[in-house]
């Protein structure tokens, strides 16, 4: 019984500053995974201010270079330094994602909780109107949207956000299910407890593990969708970078042999999907761990 | 069965297990010692923690990862059982012991019909073919009083009540007519009629078969119906042993008094019940010398000190320094 | 006696059987309670007995209006309950208090217990924010326990330290009427007795009102001064606690006695035949709930459903042939 008393939050072993090394020991998966991540946003939002050259500047006397000590990654077909490319790719690539998915979590809280709060019959038509939108084959709309809608970072967070919460709202909807009728909730309504409250304090409390792992697992998600839109064109549009983009414009230009053209941004989204997924997977064994 | 009486079927000497915490080994349970005679059976009682359902577990060969025996021996019909090797202490066990759990759903495979898990183990020591068997598991079936058995034998443990469940899992603890049946806490997940009825069970099992049982309980009120000797664990170790009567009469140690008084009486409803202060102490844990003395309110300086000494007489005796008095009861 | 404070009137609860898709009906009802009266005093214990799937848990949930009835009345200090609204029932809520059978499942794991324990103060706006710690820490010196237990969740206690909790929780709201749905059941014996010593304690010393649910006859008769016995959803007998110990008149009842160890029971069996065997789901129709398994069953117990019936002052049974009448 000498172990302390862990937090409300304790098992986001990593939000307790200074014990990164007893953090990295209960849960080695999530540390790093996070360490991952926390690089990557920082090689893109903060990697300018260590080499600040610019992303657009053209310079016809120098395309298609090799990664060099001039040229760390390289420079594209237009002579564009392929490293400052990266680093402002990194934005839309990871930002669009996080932000992504936060709506999406929002909104499958939101529909779940009303869900699984509602009478029996009102929880069936909200589960049926989940299903109808889970049928829907998710990237081709995504494509039909990106074509009628202007591409810009907002929208693409307005479209992700909006097509990727069903799967978290049956989660919380089940979640609710298998919680509502705990007798540590009867006890609540009891003592005057409403619905709200229940909602807002012990519901989301106890599916607040599950939630989170499964958020984690949609941020992997939509880096990856995103990119794959990039890839085809109809996300990020040039010239701003984006990682997917990079990619397709790399591939395209295969026949040149640069090679750094799709080395770094498959690598890059490589590391971001993996990231996300170990701190989901580190999430997962604590909880099921427990 | 007076004859018998000199030669235990199971006898237990100085039995030790320990488990392991952040590498470091702690017996979890120290010095206990019975002896079972046919046709007996006897109740090891104890608050849950006290490690009863550990020496139980020790002598099915069934401790759980990082338990071990490291001392003592278990002698089962006369044949040492710790030297064994593994196979034979099986195969000797699976002859000589039935058990008998808690909680009869998870003794029970969901996806077999019933007839094929009672004849499971007879099968695999006698090797009965398809027809014995299932002639075998409706005579197992009547002995443990499933009402109907020949129309039930198909059905699957779900179709059953907890009570009958029960039942089914006393009668696959019989599959090989063992001599000792070790029932943990058999009767606790029970309604009360329910509990009586699977214990007049055991009851009768006990005197028609001569089977020997050893009842694992934390309820003493049990053991007046139902015992013929017992034996109160505290924190890993034997405080008090004896016959029911002595016991019952005249509990020695303060602990086994303080259970006893927990008891609700029906006839004496406002007398009030005894409440031990605190709770049982952790195996990795243990206080020196006499492990109750924290809660007991007898206790003295020498109580913390030293070893309680063994006292009464054969067939009743404890370890303490201030043992009850005869008027204690 | 003045108007007892609560005082239940033919009360049925009934559930939905089957779950039934969109636009199917529910196949069926399953009737878990069926037609059951009794009062409680003000201050009283009434003891309610029965086994597991006797509709004891259900009961106790109705009585707090957890559960809506399908029908009858519940009045609680002469306010009908089953006939407010969600939102004017709102007020008695905090005044009837459920403790469950089992505290890990009625305490939050995510919760430390002061959390738990202010709560019901947060919500109904008890007291001043300030003075709320020291409240709680007050509630767990009202169970016996330290004010130092406030910093954890549930899961560094005991199992009995926590039922503890749970009836400190119950009781920040000061309720009239405490129902103690199986409290102990989960327990060993020791912890057991603290619990009602507790409850007895309490009882003393707030002026509360119990409705004790429980399977075990020893720790009811502790407790109670009336005990009422539960099956299959009726009340088959209702009786001061002694006259029922002495004189049980339902043959249920006499079965349940008898199933009790001699050491509780305190005498020898008078009868003991072998127990019968639960017979297998019981058919509807009009007869008496009890008769396929009553060993003094008459043939009119399977055609006719016995009414409750005065046997000796307030000793009331449903039986056609109860012990210890003229038959």
């Amino acid at each position: 019984m000498s172990e302390p008393a862990r937090s409300r939050w304790g098992f986001l072993p990593l939000l307790r500053w200074g014990a990164f090394g007893r953090s990295w020991r209960a849960a080695p998966l999530v540390v790093t995974g996070l360490t991952l991540f926390l690089g990557l946003l920082a090689f893109s939002w903060l990697g300018p201010l260590v080499y600040p050259r610019s992303p657009y500047t053209i310079h016809p006397h120098a395309l298609f270079r090799a990664p060099s000590v001039r040229h760390p990654l390289g420079t594209d077909d237009l002579g564009r330094s392929f490293l400052a490319r990266m680093m402002y790719g990194g934005r839309p690539s990871l930002g669009v994602a996080i932000v992504g998915s936060i709506l999406a979590l929002l909104i499958g809280l939101a529909y779940g909780m009303a869900s699984g709060l509602s009478p029996v019959w009102l929880d069936r038509v909200f589960m049926r109107i989940l299903d109808a939108i889970l049928a829907l084959p998710t990237l081709v709309l995504m494509i039909f949207f990106a074509a009628i809608v202007p591409l810009r970072p907002l929208s693409l967070i307005l479209l992700l956000g909006l097509l990727s919460w069903p799967g978290l709202a049956r989660i919380v909807r089940n979640e609710v299910l298998a919680y509502k009728g705990r007798d540590y909730i009867l006890a609540a309504r009891q003592y005057g407890a409403g619905t709200g409250y229940l909602a807002r304090t012990h519901l989301l409390r106890s599916m607040f593990p599950v939630v989170i792992v499964n958020a984690t697992f949609t941020v992997a998600d939509l880096i990856l969708t995103l990119a794959g839109l990039s890839f085809l064109g109809l996300g990020i549009q040039p010239p701003e970078p984006s990682w997917g983009g990079l990619l397709g414009n790399g591939s395209n230009l295969a026949i040149t042999g640069s090679w750094w053209l799709i080395f770094f941004p498959g690598f890059a989204i490589l590391l971001a999907i993996l990231s996300m997924n170990l701190v989901g997977q580190g999430l997962l064994n604590r909880l099921e761990g427990r | 069965m007076k004859a018998m009486a000199s030669t235990p079927l199971l006898s237990v000497e100085g039995l030790r297990v320990s488990g392991r915490r952040d590498g470091r080994t702690f017996p979890v349970i120290e010095e206990v010692s019975f002896e079972i005679q046919p046709g007996r059976l006897l109740a090891l009682v104890g608050e849950s923690g006290c490690g009863k359902s550990l020496t139980a577990a020790a002598i099915l060969g069934l401790l759980p990862w990082g338990f071990a025996v490291d001392r003592g021996r278990i002698i089962l019909e006369g044949q040492e059982v710790l030297g064994l090797s593994r196979t034979d202490w099986r195969c000797l066990r699976r002859r000589l012991v039935g058990a008998v759990f808690q909680n009869p759903l998870s003794a029970l495979n969901p996806s077999l019909p019933i007839w094929r898990q009672v004849v499971e183990a007879a099968q695999l020591s006698f090797g009965l073919d398809g027809r014995a068997a299932r002639a075998r598991a409706l005579e197992l079936l009547e002995i443990v009083g499933v009402p109907e058995a020949e129309s039930r034998l198909d059905d699957y443990p779900h179709q059953f009540s907890g009570g009958m469940r029960q039942r089914v899992a006393i009668g696959l603890a019989l599959a090989c007519d063992p001599r000792l049946l070790v029932a943990d806490e058999p009767t606790t997940s029970l309604d009360l009629i329910t509990q009586a009825e699977i214990l007049r069970l055991l009851q009768r099992l006990q005197h028609e078969r001569g089977l020997a049982i050893l009842f694992i309980t934390h309820d003493l009120s049990l053991v007046a119906e139902y015992a013929d000797d017992v034996l109160v664990m505290y924190a890993g170790r034997t405080v008090e042993s004896g016959g029911v009567r002595p016991f019952l009469d005249g509990p020695l140690h303060p602990y086994s008094h303080a259970l006893l008084g927990a008891i609700p009486r029906l006839e004496a409803p406002e007398v009030r019940l005894t409440d031990i202060e605190g709770v049982p102490p952790s195996p990795f844990d243990y206080p020196p010398a006499c492990r109750f003395a924290p809660r007991c309110l007898q206790a003295i300086a020498r109580c913390r000190s030293e070893d309680p000494p063994r006292v009464g007489d054969e067939g009743h005796w404890a370890y303490c320094h201030r043992p009850c008095g005869p008027e204690g009861a | 006696m003045s108007t007892p404070l609560l005082a239940l009137q033919d009360l049925t609860v009934a559930f939905t059987a089957g779950a039934g898709g969109l636009l199917r009906r529910g196949r069926g009802s399953l009737v878990a309670i069926d037609g059951v009266s009794f009062e409680i005093g003000r201050g009283e214990c009434l003891g309610l007995i029965g086994e597991s799937g006797s509709g004891k848990t259900t009961l106790g949930r109705a009585v707090v209006q957890l559960v809506a009835p399908r029908d009858g009345r519940i009045r609680f200090g002469g306010i009908d309950l089953t006939a407010l609204s969600v939102r004017e029932l709102r007020p008695y809520r905090p005044r009837l208090q459920i403790v469950f059978q089992d505290p890990t499942e009625s305490l939050n794991p995510r919760f430390t217990v002061e959390e738990i324990l202010t709560e019901p103060l947060r919500l109904l706006r008890l007291g001043n924010p300030e003075g709320w710690r020291n409240q709680a820490s007050h509630l767990l010196d009202q169970v016996g326990l330290p004010p130092a237990m406030l910093d954890r969740p549930p899961r560094y206690y005991s199992g009995g330290q926590r039922q503890r909790v749970a009836i400190a929780r119950a009781l920040a709201t000061e309720p009239e009427l405490l129902v103690l749905d199986e409290p102990t059941s989960g327990l060993d014996v020791s912890m057991q007795a603290r619990i009602l010593n507790l409850l007895r304690d309490l009882q003393g010393r707030l002026g509360l009102t119990y409705l004790f649910i429980t399977h075990d006859l020893g720790a009811v008769s502790y407790l109670a001064r009336r005990i009422a016995v539960l099956y299959r959803g009726t009340l088959v007998e209702i009786a001061p606690t002694r006259e029922l110990v002495a004189h049980p008149a339902h043959p249920y009842t006499a079965a349940l006695f008898d199933a009790l160890p001699r050491f509780v029971r305190g005498r020898d069996p008078v009868v003991r035949p072998p127990l019968p065997a639960a017979p297998l789901p019981h058919p509807a129709g009009p007869r008496c709930p009890y008769a396929l398994r009553c060993p003094r069953a008459l043939d009119r117990c399977h055609r006719e459903r016995p009414l409750r019936r005065l046997l000796a002052p307030s000793h009331e049974v449903a039986c056609h042939n109860p012990l210890g009448g003229e038959g």
